[in-house]
């Protein structure tokens, strides 16, 4: 399979799930979300996000 | 290779007609949050694309052959760490120092890779701009 396909399907669950939370709507009688809940998706959005980076980072010095 | 340019230029428009519906049908802030947890949601979707950026490099790296340099995916990765830790040390306002860094990025990658990650990179800068 060329490259370029096989990375397009590989990055399409990605970039879906990005597009549906970014375009939902808020059903009118789900709960608003709470400032802890938010506060806690953002510290781990970031945490596993920067964890990402080491590890890649790590696994490839630069020679 | 007639049928890949097909592919990428179909990936760019795709990519160009979702990011231009973007700052309209974007999800908005619940108002019921602290101006604290407004930001952080707002953050955590800045973060988010940031992330589709940064993993589309490192897949494409790992693509046999590779369709980036690891040199590249590396500055990829480097900036989108940076860029978080901008944005969790600053909180709020980080926005010129994002653009800015992701203009420079773009200006040290070489032609053909910086236009594979170009939808990203447009993607990454249209919802920066939309949280001005």
């Amino acid at each position: 399979m060329p490259p370029l396909i096989a990375l397009a399907i590989q990055e399409l669950p990605g970039i879906i799930g990005f597009l549906k939370e970014a375009f939902r709507d808020r059903h009118p009688d789900e709960p608003e979300p709470t400032n802890e809940d938010v506060l806690a998706a953002y510290k781990t959005a970031f945490e596993s996000s920067i964890a990402k980076d080491d590890a890649w980072l790590a696994a490839h010095p630069k020679v | 290779m007639l049928r890949v340019s097909h592919l990428k230029l179909s990936l760019v428009v795709f990519a160009l007609t979702v990011m231009a519906s973007i700052p309209s049908a974007c999800a908005k802030t619940p108002p019921n949050l602290s101006p604290a947890a407004a930001t952080a949601f707002q953050n955590t979707r800045i973060i988010k694309g940031l992330d589709l950026l940064r993993d589309t490099a490192i897949d494409a790296e790992a693509q046999v052959p590779p369709l980036l340099s690891t040199d590249t995916t590396r500055k990829v990765v480097m900036y989108h760490r940076s860029a978080l830790l901008v944005i969790d040390a600053i909180g709020d306002g980080w926005q010129t120092t994002l653009t800015t860094g992701l203009d420079e990025l773009v200006a040290n990658l070489p032609p053909t890779e910086s236009t594979l990650l170009a939808p990203y990179v447009s993607l990454a800068r249209t919802l920066i701009e939309e949280t001005r």
